[in-house]
């Protein structure tokens, strides 16, 4: 979890993250703080904005990304592929910095050793195969001509295009052109894979592919920050996310986290259990809980403090010898924290 | 049993351990920074840098062969240039004139006054102006972007492919002009004998394909649509201003490739008639191109390095 602006000191770590968009300028940054910076962070931006022309594209983000899986959510026009394509120095930040595996990204090429970029454009070379496109692109890295053959066979294998990467680009499907872009990233290993909008247009197949093939780097080792508008898409890959609207970095860390934050907004729980009313009576005068609803097959927990219930639960649980079979929580999903948080709603 | 314990103690060591670690590290960062590289059994490590931009170099070039030499563009201007080949035909059926050297002066109009200051001018500005801006409109520069690959490169392997393609465009229709032309009055041995025209000739084609290339592409990393600026460079400054005569005309990339055709051939034989536009040696003219093209390649490099392609 991060603030914004500056790094977050110790006592910060675990408290979940929030920004308010018109929080004040950020603060300069210490020796200690770049220091800090360069041990554990894959991206990090301060002060980033990107204006085209008059329109703004992204505006003072700052904002750290840590190791493993991290989903950028917003609607269209939120300003996700503008924060994209600054951290793939793809265009030139107005006003900021950004950062990424420690270099900076601006004129930085040698950089793209080691990061694997998905374009969110439905763009190719279409009068080439698909394997030809992969191989060619990592030739333009620098491979030999047999190994980018070889990678280039084996990235689309595993996106299971196993049999149509001798067919021309042309003829291929939104589905399959989204895998063959995301092949030509993860072709050559990289430490960072960054998708813009990769399950967009995807079939079935294609969607459980990437997502199986996200799910794989991560448990490598490796990093992946993927945009999607669609809350679901990322819900199933990730926890750790960045919303963002209108330019603006909005939140920042786990679901849970930012739930947590939302004092306001009560979270429900739902309790599968066959003593229902003996777990409402053991709730009652518990001062985290707003409301219970009875359903047929347990119960229905309005929280304020979920965190502290969560924590609690297991207790009176146990304490009251009561059997449960399954802890859900209907609301606790992307979806109804981006609502809450940006639409207010 | 005993073992079991061991194990067991082991285990929990071992969490205590990796929880010691964790725990002086932010949420979300449970992994080393360092992520290991090469995991999957595939990835295969980039060859020495030398090696590296070698192949970076040969795949672009042939990328940007590939593009020019396929499209549609280029049929319109192979089947134009084919067409052309008719007026040496119809010299040879109808000669103006029966002086020494007419057909080798004709094959020297048809090459400086057509091709060079009528098409390949124009066709320079159609491909020069589009080397970048194609995989700009295309989408495609991302993909080139986001690989380990300096901007400078992709400016000069691109621009060599460019050259290449454009200049096998243009040297094989002036060869069979001068197949055509050059055996008319000595014969077979006509052919070995005026080398030297088609030599000059094909240098002259190369300087204009190179600097105007150049030009155009840096032209193009300056502003939005090209076509229209080019337009005005082509007609005010390559030909309104050339054949004005006098020192201004010298400034202009169709004198200097006169100058280095007429003058090249003058060096080579001692008695060539007038030469109106060889008042230098070859090697000047030949040098102006190359350092125009030097520059105009570091323009747009330095353009290119500070431009979003958005």
């Amino acid at each position: 979890m991060t603030a914004q602006g500056r790094p977050q000191q110790d006592k910060d770590r675990d408290a979940p993250s929030w920004q308010h968009p018109f929080q004040p300028e950020a603060k300069a940054w210490t020796q200690a703080d770049y220091e800090r910076a360069r041990t554990s962070r894959i991206l990090w931006a301060m002060g980033l904005s990107k204006w085209y022309g008059m329109v703004m594209g992204l505006n003072n983000v700052s904002i750290e990304m840590y190791q493993g899986v991290t989903g950028l959510i917003g609607p269209n026009g939120a300003g996700k592929s503008t924060f994209i394509k600054l951290m793939t120095g793809q265009i030139r930040p107005s006003k900021g910095e950004v950062f990424v595996l420690e270099q900076k990204v601006w004129n930085n090429p040698q950089l793209f050793e080691r990061i694997g970029y998905c374009p969110e454009q439905d763009s190719f070379y279409s009068w080439m195969t698909g394997l030809e496109f992969v191989s060619t692109l990592l030739r333009i890295s620098g491979y030999e001509k047999k190994d980018a053959e070889y990678m280039a066979e084996e990235s689309l294998r595993i996106l299971d295009m196993g049999d149509s990467m001798d067919r021309k680009i042309s003829g291929y499907s939104k589905g399959m052109r989204q895998r063959v872009k995301v092949a030509q990233a993860i072709a050559h290993d990289p430490d960072l894979l960054i998708l813009d909008e990769p399950l967009s247009g995807t079939d079935p197949v294609g969607r459980v592919r990437i997502m199986n093939v996200i799910k794989e780097m991560s448990k490598k080792g490796k990093n992946v920050i993927i945009s999607s508008h669609v809350l679901h898409d990322v819900e199933r890959l990730t926890r750790n996310v960045v919303l963002i609207n209108k330019g603006w970095i909005i939140a920042q860390g786990d679901v849970h986290a930012i739930r947590g934050l939302i004092d306001s907004h009560p979270h429900i729980v739902r309790v599968k259990t066959r003593e229902a009313r003996k777990l409402a009576r053991a709730l009652s005068g518990n001062e985290t809980i707003v409301s219970i609803e009875f359903e047929p097959d347990g119960l229905l927990v309005k929280t304020r403090k979920p965190d502290v219930f969560y924590a609690e639960l297991p207790k009176i649980l146990t304490e009251n010898e009561i059997p449960f079979t399954e802890l859900t929580s209907p609301d606790d999903n992307l979806d109804a924290v981006f609502k809450y948080l940006v639409e207010g709603g | 049993m005993v073992k079991g314990d061991k194990s067991g103690k082991a285990r929990v060591e071992k969490k205590k351990e990796v929880e010691e670690e964790d725990a002086g590290r932010p949420v979300g960062a449970q992994l080393p920074v360092a992520a290991p590289s090469g995991t999957r059994a595939s990835a295969r490590p980039l060859p020495p840098k030398t090696r590296a931009i070698t192949n970076r170099g040969l795949t672009l070039i042939w990328l940007t062969m590939r593009t020019i030499l396929f499209d549609k563009k280029t049929i319109l201007v192979i089947i134009m240039l084919l067409a052309l080949l008719a007026i040496p035909a119809k010299w040879l059926s109808e000669p103006p004139s029966d002086e020494e050297g007419a057909a080798l002066q004709a094959f020297l109009m048809i090459v400086v006054i057509l091709y060079l200051q009528f098409i390949v001018l124009y066709v320079c500005l159609l491909y020069g102006s589009s080397i970048i801006t194609s995989e700009v409109e295309d989408r495609t520069l991302t993909y080139l972007l986001s690989r380990p690959i300096t901007k400078l490169e992709i400016i000069l392997f691109k621009y060599i492919g460019y050259v290449i393609s454009v200049f096998l465009l243009f040297a094989l229709p002036t060869i069979l002009n001068y197949l055509m032309l050059a055996p008319y009055e000595d014969g077979a041995s006509g052919l070995s004998k005026n080398a030297d025209f088609l030599a000059f000739c094909l240098g002259g084609m190369f300087m204009g394909i190179m600097a105007w290339g150049a030009f155009f592409m840096m032209l193009a990393t300056m502003v939005k649509n090209p076509l229209m600026p080019g337009l005005v460079y082509c007609l005010f400054w390559e030909s309104l201003i050339t054949n004005i005569g006098g020192n201004i005309s010298k400034v202009t990339l169709t004198y200097q490739i006169r100058t280095f055709i007429v003058s090249g051939i003058s060096e080579t034989r001692s008695a060539f008639g007038d030469n109106p536009w060889g008042d230098y040696p070859s090697w000047q003219a030949f040098t102006a191109a190359i350092v125009m093209a030097i520059v105009c390649l570091l323009i747009a490099w330095q353009v290119m390095k500070g431009k979003d392609f958005h």
